[in-house]
């Protein structure tokens, strides 16, 4: 055990000594601090010297501030440890929870454009089974899943239910609707396409826009709760600790003989460990977060942009040949979905899926090149041949794989981060308080010195 | 040559059009007076809107039937969905009706097979457009004759005539109508509540859903629409019958005279009776052969 340095040597100029000279007995009881009786201070003059009464008790108060001080800044120091660890375990706790919230809302996000492309998947079956006249194969299974969807996103995310409320109806609607094309259609009545046209439009301006918000809004959400992993945060506030025991370290060390202090080097090595273990827990996790929702969460949404309007496209390939009136806007617009596949996929840098588009694309013109030469019949022989279909069959199946992995690891990377940032909580949450244990024990060795 | 009266044709419908909005806007004021009907006189006020070019059979060198006969198969816009008329038919895929056959009968003359057709649909808005832009040759969309039509096209001699209808619920009382500026000529004169710019089928659509209370038009296009809907009924509408004719771009008179002729003897040789029989009969649509008058010079 180290003992109180004495007068002079390594004390501060000009400070008032209290401690006993190293190997100096006390002049009080043994233990006794020097500086809580006025007589045992090596420097302080005697308590029975006449006329420095009052010098006697102006010093006095003076050598009682080195225990006092001790205590302040014992005090302080496990006070500031105590809190910082709080703080720091809660901000862990907080950031375990945002990527929590994130999982969620990757999952939602990947529901909505799921439910999106299972949308359009049913339209485009629809139109297409006018052209061939056959019953339409995906259709039912295409809107039965995606109501599941809507169900299960209601579930998962009740801030969404409002929203999912008003895409339930529009997609009953909808089916209401086709079922009226279709029922017409087999009756041979052109009221059927009408109905189909009129599908098409109140899935295009009522279900797909609630659709679209919602990808919007979870979007966002993942922006917002990829940034609530604190690491700068967490790092500063481990530094207000970390700087008050060192402070502590050296104070201690410059008014006694003994350097070394082992309850404050404990707890320093303690707020060490656990500013470490905070910030690596935190940077590597807003690191990993960055990387997937800069990757692999823009590569997904992307490639579910352009899964979409490939369906869209699809769809109005098929209408431009059912409803002639309407075939030079229905081209258009598919034009301007064939252009939005392109540029999602290519600014996700998926080659591999813009080649398989390509193919689509050839396909399409071969079908308006005979639909122009007037070649309807063949046109839409063309449209509904089982070569057409593999075509989009393989970019989409494609498609589907590529958005599939990269939403798994964008869920993964949120999911895992959690128990690293509870693990390091949790650590925190023991070595607060354990280093706020040593800086008492320590802090008490000193005191314990005067008494 | 044409932009002028189009435009002012143009311009005309469209005050029209605002003046009718305006006369549709429902009172509210008890003292308002009500919405006067906007008359068909007022948008095609001429006494000679059926007169025509006369009949000539011959194709001729140099002439627009010529360079569609070099060609080697006519172009025609017709429609999609008047179930009798020109309709897509779903077994077949194709469009059929009384329309279509007129447009075989002309190209078995022309160009020398009724199968050297090109069937485009086209909507009755965008038949100007179309024949302007040469993506047809001719127009066979039930287009009534029409002096504002004579002033954006050039009418043949007409294949059909059939009365003024309304197609509504039994017992409708709503004034909320749909049709069209071109197929619902009577459309302005018994509106109060129009939704224009629709095609009958999509007119259906509205009915059925409940958007609109009734649908106005020639019988033969509504027979059509009843055929789809047995709770509809047809029952007659007011003014003038329309009369349907072929409608060509308005400086081709040369081929508006060459289909008359091609209509005076498809008639003649009772292709139009046989054609009428196949598709009218079973609708019961009310329609017959008016007589052409000649006598319109280009």
């Amino acid at each position: 055990m180290s003992k109180p340095s004495g007068s002079g040597g390594q004390s501060v100029p000009g400070r008032t000594t209290t401690a006993p000279a190293a190997g100096q007995q006390p002049p009080g009881a043994p233990g006794r601090p020097a500086g809580t009786v006025a007589k045992t201070s090596a420097s302080g003059p005697p308590a029975s010297q006449k006329g420095q009464k009052g010098k006697g008790r102006s010093t006095s108060r003076k050598e009682r501030s080195t225990p006092t001080k001790l205590r302040m800044l014992r005090g302080a120091t496990v006070a500031v440890i105590l809190l910082t660890s709080l703080l720091t375990a809660v901000l862990m706790f907080s950031g375990r929870g945002s990527m929590a919230q994130a999982a969620g809302s990757t999952e939602q996000l990947i529901r909505m454009h799921h439910i999106k492309t299972l949308l359009l998947q049913a339209d485009a079956d629809a139109t297409t089974s006018f052209l061939t006249g056959r019953e339409a194969t995906t259709y039912v299974s295409a809107i039965e899943e995606a109501s599941q969807l809507v169900v299960e996103a209601s579930r998962s995310q009740p801030d969404d239910e409002e929203q999912l409320a008003r895409l339930n109806s529009a997609i009953v609607e909808y089916n209401a609707t086709t079922s009226l094309a279709t029922a017409n259609n087999r009756q041979n009545f052109p009221v059927g396409a009408a109905y189909l046209d009129e599908a098409g439009t109140q899935l295009r301006e009522e279900a797909l826009p609630v659709v679209d918000a919602l990808i919007a809004t979870n979007t966002h959400a993942i922006e917002q709760q990829a940034r609530m992993v604190p690491a700068g945060v967490v790092f500063l506030v481990q530094l207000v600790p970390l700087g008050l025991t060192g402070y502590l370290m050296i104070w201690v060390a410059r008014r006694f003989k003994r350097v070394i202090n082992v309850g404050i080097v404990g707890a320093t090595v303690a707020v060490v460990a656990s500013t470490v273990v905070s910030t690596m827990a935190t940077s590597t996790t807003a690191t990993e977060v960055r990387s997937v929702t800069d990757r692999n969460l823009v590569a997904a949404v992307a490639i579910a942009d352009a899964r979409s309007s490939a369906y869209d496209a699809q769809a109005y390939q098929s209408l431009s040949l059912i409803s002639r009136a309407r075939s030079a806007e229905f081209n258009a617009a598919w034009q301007s979905a064939a252009l939005s596949v392109n540029q999602s996929l290519r600014g996700a840098g998926e080659q591999d899926l813009v080649d398989l588009w390509r193919v689509n694309e050839i396909n399409h013109r071969k079908i308006r090149s005979l639909d122009s030469d007037g070649d309807v019949d063949g046109a839409k022989k063309l449209a509904t041949s089982r070569e057409v279909g593999q075509a989009f069959t393989d970019f989409s199946d494609s498609a589907d794989e590529r958005l599939r992995t990269n939403a798994e690891t964008s869920t993964t990377t949120f999911n895992d981060s959690g128990p690293r940032l509870v693990a390091a909580g949790i650590t925190v949450s023991v070595l607060g308080p354990l280093a706020a244990g040593l800086v008492i024990w320590g802090i008490g060795v000193r005191l314990r010195e005067y008494q | 040559m044409l932009s002028r009266p189009f435009t002012l044709t143009f311009a005309a419908v469209a005050l029209c059009l605002t003046a009718c909005t305006a006369e549709s806007t429902p009172a509210t004021d008890t003292e308002q007076r009500p919405p006067e009907p906007f008359t068909v006189e007022e948008v095609a006020s001429c006494d000679d809107f059926q007169k025509t070019f006369r009949a000539d059979p011959k194709v001729g060198e140099d002439t627009s039937q010529a360079r569609i006969a070099a060609r080697g198969r006519i172009i025609v816009g017709v429609g999609s969905d008047a179930l009798g008329l020109s309709a897509r038919q779903n077994a077949s895929g194709g469009i059929d009706g009384v329309e279509v056959d007129l447009a075989r009968h002309i190209a078995e003359d022309l160009v020398g097979s009724p199968d050297k057709v090109e069937l485009k649909v086209v909507n009755s808005a965008d038949a100007v457009a179309a024949l302007e832009t040469g993506r047809v040759d001719m127009v066979i969309n039930h287009t009534p004759m029409t002096c504002t039509g004579w002033e954006r096209v050039a009418f043949s001699a007409p294949y059909m005539q059939t009365p003024q209808a309304v197609l509504q619920r039994a017992g409708n009382t709503g004034r909320r109508t749909c049709g069209d500026d071109v197929w619902s000529l009577s459309l302005d004169t018994v509106a109060t509540e129009r939704i224009p710019g629709r095609t009958p089928g999509a007119c259906l659509v509205e009915l059925q859903r409940g958007g609109v209370s009734r649908i106005v038009g020639g019988h033969a296009v509504l027979a059509g629409l009843a055929e789809q809907d047995p709770q509809l009924e047809l029952s007659p509408g007011t003014g003038a019958p329309s009369v349907y004719a072929v409608s060509v771009r308005a400086d081709r008179s040369d081929l508006a005279a060459y289909i008359s002729a091609r209509i005076a003897d498809w008639h003649a040789t009772g292709g139009w009776r046989s054609s009428i029989d196949r598709w009218m009969g079973p609708l019961g649509a009310d329609v017959s052969f008016v007589k052409p008058t000649y006598g319109r010079t280009p």
